[in-house]
């Protein structure tokens, strides 16, 4: 009897726990609005356009505060003497919450006190047709301006506002510049959307003269990024096309659709961590860049190349001079932080005949570890006597190197095996030029068999000898 | 010629693979039909061949022109043989042309004429000097030429013009050397000079190989035992 009464209390007990937390949960879930979880249902049907501004401070992290409409300044937490940083989504089609909300959100917020306000407009970006979505880029800017005009009245400053767009929310931050005619502090196009922009004129599309500084990451020309600069500074990982890591064949499943075209903004986020940097390099093109042509950033002196991401602003001053936007471009490893470690080879042969062909290089450190370097998609041409630079990277670095392999491919199975005949090669390191440069003189490297060797310090004379070439 | 053109007479043009197909299952049915006649207890497994052979039955009129295949041409060869036959020998000329192609190749700079070289008439001399690091006292002179004969004469660029090094002044108190390099020049071609009778060039592959044998010798082993050259010291002109 005793033992009954002792579990009905427990049950009892139970029931109230449970309906505490029920009542936490809902106290909770009205306290701290969230972003509009949706599904493929919702998709399938449509959705009209709805915006809900959510804003995290350092003050409230973890619990958003939604901006109201008609009284923006009536926030709890809204600081307008501080940066307001947007982030906008674009295109979902499945109606789900990005993915890389919560990372983005506490990264930024981790990185400088700032207003960070995520805009939600999942209602009227879901939807299977992705012409709705694109329709409703420019009533989401008219929505944003008036926010944002609330915000100016109550003393913020245009020059603070920084607008980080995604795909669609690239072009929603362009049109949202052009209402301020290029006023606005900075826009961020991640992977700006490329399909029904492409052949817009500037006044459909994101374009370079919409804030006062905007740089741009293209991670996916190919299918659903946008091929032609749009900022004051466009990024290309990988020339922007194939993203390593990433599916190449449909097989992959939804992968292999959304990422390269994802990797935008992961490489975004990755800026924001204290990994490392990711230096990119201004060049005309990337088979140029492939080739060495601009490793020296001379145009930034004494300010080093400029890097990717939140803090590419710090090269504003001298990217707004150039009156052309910039395009830079630098390769990524496969997985987070994406740095690749970028080393020059350069190579001088004496073969009497054209030989063309790849060299791949791995090197070894004094522990017995190797790296090896991706094989380049062009191939190389080595002249008489004519100095070829190739652009290496490594996914490790090492800081003394004590063997360096090199193999000569001509990536033919037919024909005859040729042999490269060297002169002098030299491995310079570009993330650390500090770093005493590695040459090996004279040797034959006969196609496909990899030849290792110790390198010797580079003399003075021949580094100085470079800079007339 | 015409019976080719009667083994190919066929009524749809675009099957040219299928006729190949159809030729060889004919075949087959003919062997099939050869063995019915001599075992009768092998129906049953001919039986089974049968829905096989069906398209052949369905095309009993094209029958004739592939029987023509099997005419005798001379001696016991039949059409589908001298078919065959052309086609295997045009495999292996292709073939065998491709394993030429990738052996039977002289690289030009594999060759070069030493005589023409040695009566150019053109020589080249450098003069450099070293230090030892270690003075050894039974070291000669020969030693030295011996050891710079032996990286010159086995350089892939430099071998073919190198002629001779000799120790032109031998100090074994200072321990420096003093030594001279020849090299034939061959008639002028462009870049030759500046690149491989160059002497920073030279004075690399020089530097090099003592950085090699430097790695050979033990870690931290003092003793001399061995001619030790210090490779900062190397000059060349």
């Amino acid at each position: 009897m005793l033992r009954i009464a002792f579990l009905r209390f427990h049950m009892l007990k139970l029931c109230f726990f449970i309906c505490l937390m029920c009542w936490v949960k809902s106290g909770e879930e009205k306290k701290c609005p969230g972003f509009t979880g949706l599904n493929i249902g919702n998709a399938l049907t449509g959705t009209n356009l709805e915006v809900q501004l959510l804003l995290y401070t350092r003050e409230n992290p973890d619990c958003s505060e939604k901006l109201n409409e008609r009284n923006v300044t009536a926030s709890e937490y809204l600081s307008t003497s501080k940066k307001i940083i947007l982030v906008v989504h674009g295109f979902r089609p499945t109606g789900s919450i990005p993915v890389w909300l919560d990372d983005i959100k506490t990264l930024l917020l981790t990185a400088e006190d700032i207003n960070l306000i995520i805009v939600d407009w999942n209602r009227g970006a879901t939807t299977l047709n992705y012409n709705t979505a694109v329709e409703n880029t420019r009533k989401v800017a008219k929505i944003l301006k008036n926010y944002v005009d609330q915000m100016l009245a109550d003393g913020a400053s245009l020059d603070f506002v920084h607008v980080i767009g995604v795909s669609l929310g690239a072009h929603v931050a362009g049109f949202l510049g052009k209402k301020y005619n290029g006023k606005l502090g900075r826009i961020t196009g991640l992977d700006p959307a490329g399909p029904l922009f492409s052949q817009e004129p500037p006044e459909g599309r994101l374009y370079h003269t919409d804030a006062q500084f905007i740089d741009v990451i293209h991670t996916d020309i190919d299918a659903l990024g946008f091929r032609k600069p749009l900022g004051t500074i466009d990024f290309y990982p990988n020339g922007g096309m194939d993203q390593p890591g990433c599916p190449k064949t449909v097989f992959s499943g939804f992968q292999y659709f959304k990422c390269d075209h994802q990797r935008s903004v992961l490489l975004f986020l990755s800026s924001l961590k204290s990994g490392c940097n990711i230096t990119a390099y201004p060049c005309d093109s990337y088979l140029d860049y492939k080739r060495g042509k601009c490793v020296d950033c001379k145009a930034f002196q004494p300010m080093p190349c400029p890097v990717l991401g939140y803090y590419a602003d710090r090269w504003k001053e001298l990217l707004i001079q150039n009156s052309l936007p910039t395009k830079a471009y630098f390769d990524t490893s496969d997985h987070d932080p994406f740095c690749t470690y970028s080393y020059l080879l350069d190579i001088i042969t004496w073969n009497k005949s054209i030989r063309r062909g790849f060299i791949r290089v791995k090197i070894t450190d004094y522990a017995g570890r190797t790296v090896e370097s991706e094989m380049d998609s062009e191939a190389a041409t080595f002249q008489q006597y004519r100095r070829v630079k190739i652009l290496t990277g490594f996914y490790q670095d090492f800081d003394k190197i004590s063997r360096i392999s090199l193999t000569f491919s001509t990536k033919t199975v037919i024909g005859p095996k040729y042999k490269l005949r060297i002169l002098q090669m030299r491995l310079k390191s570009l993330n650390n030029p500090e770093r005493l440069q590695l040459c090996r003189y004279d040797f034959v490297l006969m196609e496909n068999i990899e030849l290792t060797f110790k390198p010797i310090p580079c003399q003075e004379s021949d580094i100085e000898r470079e800079s007339f070439y | 010629m015409s019976y080719l053109l009667a083994c190919f007479r066929i009524k749809d043009p675009h099957a040219g693979i299928e006729a190949m197909k159809r030729q060889s299952s004919d075949q087959e049915q003919e062997d099939i039909e050869l063995q019915r006649e001599e075992v009768n207890g092998e129906e049953s497994e001919a039986d089974h061949n049968e829905p096989l052979n069906s398209r052949t039955a369905a095309t009993k009129k094209n029958r004739d022109h592939w029987k023509s295949c099997s005419n005798v041409i001379f001696w016991k060869c039949k059409l589908w043989m001298v078919i065959a036959t052309i086609f295997i020998v045009l495999l292996l000329v292709i073939l065998i042309s491709l394993v030429l192609y990738s052996n039977v190749y002289t690289d030009e700079d594999d060759y070069w004429d030493p005589d023409a070289l040695l009566h150019s008439g053109n020589y080249h001399n450098f003069s450099g000097k070293f230090n030892l690091k270690c003075g050894l006292p039974y070291l000669f002179s020969e030693d030295i030429t011996k050891r710079l004969t032996d990286v010159y004469s086995s350089s892939p660029a430099l071998g073919r013009y190198f002629r001779s090094a000799q120790v032109v002044y031998f100090s074994n108190e200072s321990t420096t050397v003093f030594y001279q390099l020849e090299f034939s020049v061959p008639p002028s071609t462009e870049g030759f000079m500046e690149n491989i009778m160059n002497p920073e060039f030279i004075r690399n592959v020089l530097r090099q190989n003592i950085y090699d044998e430097e790695d050979t010798l033990p870690h931290g082993t003092s003793e001399c035992t061995k001619l030790k050259l210090d490779p900062t010291s190397l000059t060349l002109a």
